[in-house]
């Protein structure tokens, strides 16, 4: 969790430090000499043909030969106009400023020659800073001659970073006027050529959004548009016909006259002012200009491969995200080029930096991030387990990033060791036992439970496992055992038969996690065979001598039935009799010895009336009265109705015994509450001597009875008294035996008091 | 009455026999589980008394076979040492019709033979009044006159009270008893049965002074015994 966090944090910074950082190499336009030097490599591909139309007059070296230096005296160009005039040219621009005024003679004579040409365009000029803090100056041709021609549109380069001319403004605004808040709108002198001749604003002049907006211009081979001579026209050397119909351009193209400008040739020359102007021209009727995005669209076109290397940084592998990385960069070439053919131009430096960065700080910031949590993960872990040795590296110093990943190797280890001991153990419990996960799969199984899977038990449903060891006919019951609550299971184990006649007790606890979370269950079999095999022979001893001792008795008793009634045969049969009692009283003690309390619910008082029923003959016999008084309304008790029906039996019997003829017998049952604990009391009381002062506290022990040769005549089972102690003790009550003042004995036994039943609805 | 004997000791086998005959029935005795089977294939019998361990095959192992071996099954009196509440309701359950202790007291033993030969003699038709010892059942009225006292008991009470008289001396299964007297296999709470078998014993006055005694056979029903010196 920590880690996500801080790879998140530091994510969310690679990815806005990016964004900043392209976006400011965008606005600030920091990028531009890679992008031009792409772009002049890329408009190689796609050079625009030169119009036919154009024709250039140059002021050339042969011109300059012919006339003398620079510059000329006007009524030079005079003569040009007045020839060009009678060859009626489809326009005519002059690229050479004339703002400054001459000899009067010679501009009265230009302006005549101007006013006879028609469709002819002259330049004006901005001069950066203006004069008197203005922004810019204005230098137009002198008046008359303004006044004198069809138009004039500006001629000022746009220059880049580098001082080649790539853009043109078809336009420049500005506002001349402080007072005036309007902007003046100057042409381009091309585009003033342009709207003559068509006598419509150029497409491209219509899209401009403003005149700050810059295009870029494709540019034809050099001196693919044609020129001739300045010299060669006043010397009437070019045919009239000739000029007829172009779109002539006038201007200096000689070396030494300095209108000359680099250009996006691919060859680092210049090109002529005049010759920049035709291309320029040519553009304009071709509509071929190419329009840059807008610095928006710029922005939000560089940063979509950024952050598709973002989102990817979160998904892909580092392998994969490099060879996207290379993608990207691929893509983003090839589509600025692909766009260029639209006429479109999106520099792709910024996107390219974008790509360029994020990937080596991303792979930083991971890295570190990583390895801050391997450290504090490390310095955790040895926190916890003390033993763990520091690594000491024998291979010489190595880098600090290896070194923490060489130590998790160490700390895996030392978990894998411990994990393998822990494994170790289970696998070596000396019962067999086995684990299961929440989906009930078997996760693990010991060594000892594993007898006979050679094929492993791992993954193996818990049914199936079952179905492996545990014998059919006990299948189901195990089953139904794993399927209760662990609550309301009635014992903490199950005993079962296993497929080759052991015998297991099957114990299932609960897995959890420190959080409490239940995790899965543990199954631990423990081989009972022998104890399951002694107790069951015990009982069939048991059963054995109960039978087999009951059985000669009750055939004394059935042979004596057909005999006189003689006094050697009542002592027969009272012999017969007290051995009954004494089988019966040594196999139940021997069995609650050895069997678990399972009790019911008992209605006491039903249960001590009966066993008084039981032995009315006896008492009517001796003329005694024993009467059962409830006061216990209707007490339930959580009892073995054998052992307690048997117990109060012997108790009314010896108390019978001891009683005197024809006297009384009170059983009382009651209500009472011993330490806010509900029991009910039973109290046998007879009118008998009482029991000898050194017996009592021994009365309840084995093969004691009250049987002092002073006292009585009648005698009792030794283990009848001890078998009742048993039962009582075992029912979770007391018993307890007193001589009363009258004379007599009491016993009083003190059982608890079942719970309330839920109610049944 | 034909009635079988099987026990292998000859002592309770002339005991057994002096008591049917005292009350006019025949008997034949077997000392061998294989031989009353034999017997039980070939020969009728109003009822069996059957010992539980003997040669050949035990009584449970009898009264198993008896389930598909023989059509009309005669009803069939365990007689057993064996005490064990488990035993006796083992043997009720594997289709014992009652179940006798060793050693009991003849006229008990007589009492419960009766009980049986009647049943199995069909029933006789319901009068609307009926005496048992004492005790008269008025049937249209719903009351029970003891020694001249008339004795209030509630509906559930008295049908209870009628049919355990109408089955003295024979084990009747809790179960049964629900059935018929509240007309419902559903699951009576436990405890309701034992506080009505307790209310109708109090309010009778069903001890042996007056003939007769309820008596509880743990984890199978109950039975209303006659003692000698009722009818």
């Amino acid at each position: 969790m920590k880690l996500r966090r801080r790879l998140g944090i530091e994510w969310a910074g690679v990815a806005l430090v990016a964004s900043l950082i392209v976006t400011a190499l965008i606005y600030w336009n920091s990028l531009s000499s890679f992008d031009n030097l792409l772009y002049d490599r890329l408009s190689e591909y796609d050079r625009p043909e030169a119009s036919e139309e154009i024709l250039i007059i140059a002021v050339d070296e042969d011109s300059l030969a012919a006339f003398g230096k620079w510059p000329w005296p006007r009524d030079r160009h005079a003569d040009l106009l007045n020839i060009l005039a009678e060859a009626e040219p489809k326009a005519l621009a002059f690229d050479i400023l004339l703002s400054e005024p001459g000899s009067a003679g010679e501009d009265l004579a230009l302006v005549e020659a101007a006013s006879k040409s028609e469709n002819l365009f002259l330049p004006l000029h901005f001069v950066f800073p203006g004069s008197n803090g203005a922004e810019f100056d204005i230098k137009e041709p002198i008046a008359p001659l303004k006044q004198a021609v069809s138009g004039i549109g500006h001629v000022n380069l746009l220059f880049d970073r580098d001082g080649v001319v790539r853009r043109t403004a078809l336009c420049f605004g500005g506002i001349t006027d402080l007072a005036d808040s309007e902007e003046t709108i100057w042409p381009h002198l091309m585009e003033q050529i342009y709207r003559s001749v068509n006598g419509v604003n150029s497409a491209a002049y219509d899209r401009l959004e403003n005149c700050q907006q810059a295009l870029l211009m494709p540019y034809a081979m050099r001196g693919a548009y044609s020129q001739i001579s300045y010299a060669a026209v006043v010397n009437g050397e070019i045919p009239t016909a000739f000029l007829k119909d172009k779109i002539i351009l006038v201007g200096a193209t000689a070396q030494g006259l300095g209108d000359q400008h680099p250009v996006p040739l691919g060859d680092g020359g210049t090109m002529a002012g005049v010759e920049i102007m035709a291309n320029m021209l040519g553009d304009t009727m071709a509509d071929n200009f190419i329009t840059p995005v807008s610095i928006g669209t710029q922005i939000i076109l560089s940063l979509i491969p950024t952050w598709i290397l973002l989102i990817g940084f979160w998904r892909w592998r580092p392998r994969t995200t490099i060879f996207f990385s290379v993608a990207l960069i691929m893509v983003i070439l090839v589509a600025s080029a692909a766009l260029l053919s639209f006429q479109i131009w999106f520099a792709p430096g910024a996107a390219l930096v974008g790509l360029a960065l994020v990937y080596p700080v991303w792979g930083w910031r991971r890295l570190q991030a990583t390895s801050d949590f391997m450290d504090d993960e490390l310095k955790n872990y040895r926190l916890e387990t003390p033993d763990i040795p520091v690594l000491e590296t024998s291979l010489g110093p190595v880098d600090l990033v290896t070194e923490q990943a060489e130590e998790l190797a160490h700390a895996i280890k030392h978990v894998r060791d411990l994990r393998r001991f822990i494994s170790d153990a289970l696998t070596n419990l000396p019962d067999p036992m086995f684990i299961t996960g929440l989906d009930g799969k078997v996760k693990f199984v010991n060594k000892l439970a594993q007898t006979g899977f050679e094929d492993g038990a791992q993954d193996l449903a818990l049914d199936d496992m079952l179905a492996r060891f545990v014998a059919p006919e006990d299948l189901d019951d195990v089953k139904n055992y794993l399927a209760l609550d662990q609550k309301l299971r009635e014992h903490d184990y199950i005993d079962f038969t296993s497929l080759n006649d052991q015998i297991f007790a099957m114990r299932r606890t609960r897995v959890l996690s420190d959080a409490g979370e239940l995790r899965g269950h543990i199954h631990y079999l423990a081989d009972i065979t022998a104890v399951a095999n002694a107790a069951q022979e015990r009982e069939e001893v048991l059963q054995l001598l109960s039978h087999d001792m009951r059985s000669p008795q009750a055939a004394i008793l059935a042979l004596l039935d057909g005999q006189e009634t003689t006094d050697s045969n009542k002592r027969i049969e009272s012999h017969a009799r007290r051995t009954l009692a004494l089988a019966d009283n040594f196999v139940g003690l021997a069995r609650i010895k050895s069997s678990e309390f399972s009790g019911e619910d008992i209605l006491l008082s039903d249960l001590v009336i009966e066993a008084n029923d039981s032995l009315w003959p006896l008492a009517k016999q001796r003329g005694i009265k024993a009467t059962v008084d409830d006061q216990s309304d209707g007490a339930f008790v959580v009892g073995e109705p054998s052992s307690l029906y048997r117990s109060f039996a012997n108790l009314i019997d010896n108390a019978i015994k001891y009683s005197p003829d024809n006297s009384q017998l009170t059983i009382v049952l009651r209500n009472i509450s011993l330490d806010q604990q509900p029991f009910v009391a039973v109290s046998i009381t007879d009118e008998g001597q009482g029991i000898a002062e050194d017996m009592l506290g021994n009365l309840f022990d084995r093969f004691v009875s009250n049987d002092a040769e002073s006292k009585g005549t009648v005698k009792g089972a030794g283990l009848g008294l001890n078998f009742v102690a048993a039962v009582v003790e075992r029912h979770g009550g007391t018993i307890r035996v007193e001589n009363i003042r009258e004379g007599g004995a009491r016993f009083t036994i003190l059982l608890p008091l079942a719970p309330e039943p839920e109610e049944v609805a | 009455m034909r009635i079988a004997i099987a026990d292998d000791d000859k002592e309770v086998v002339e005991f057994l026999g002096r008591i049917v005959e005292g009350q006019g029935h025949v008997f034949v005795s077997y000392a061998d589980g294989n031989a009353l089977t034999n017997a039980l294939l070939r020969d009728t019998f109003d009822l069996v008394i059957l010992d539980w361990n003997m040669p050949g095959k035990t009584g449970i192992q009898i009264l198993e076979w008896m389930d598909g071996a023989v059509d009309e099954r005669p009803p069939v009196m365990m007689m057993t040492s064996r005490t064990a509440k488990q035993d006796i309701s083992d043997a009720l359950n594997a289709g014992a019709d009652d179940y006798i202790t060793k050693p009991e007291d003849p006229n008990v033993i007589g009492a419960r033979i009766n009980a049986m030969l009647r049943r199995s003699a069909g029933s006789t038709a319901m009068e609307s009044t009926a005496q048992y010892g004492e005790y008269i059942l008025d049937r249209i009225e719903q009351k029970v006159r003891h020694k001249e006292s008339e004795v209030s008991l509630t509906a559930k009470e008295f049908e209870l009270t009628d049919l355990m008289f109408r089955n003295r001396d024979r084990t009747l299964s809790r179960r049964y008893i629900m059935e018929t007297v509240w007309r419902t296999n559903a699951h009576l709470a436990t405890r309701t049965l034992d506080m009505h078998v307790s209310r109708v014993r109090s309010k009778l006055s069903l001890t042996p002074e007056n003939g007769f005694r309820i008596f509880t056979v743990f984890g199978y029903g109950y039975r209303l015994e006659t003692l000698s010196n009722g009818i």
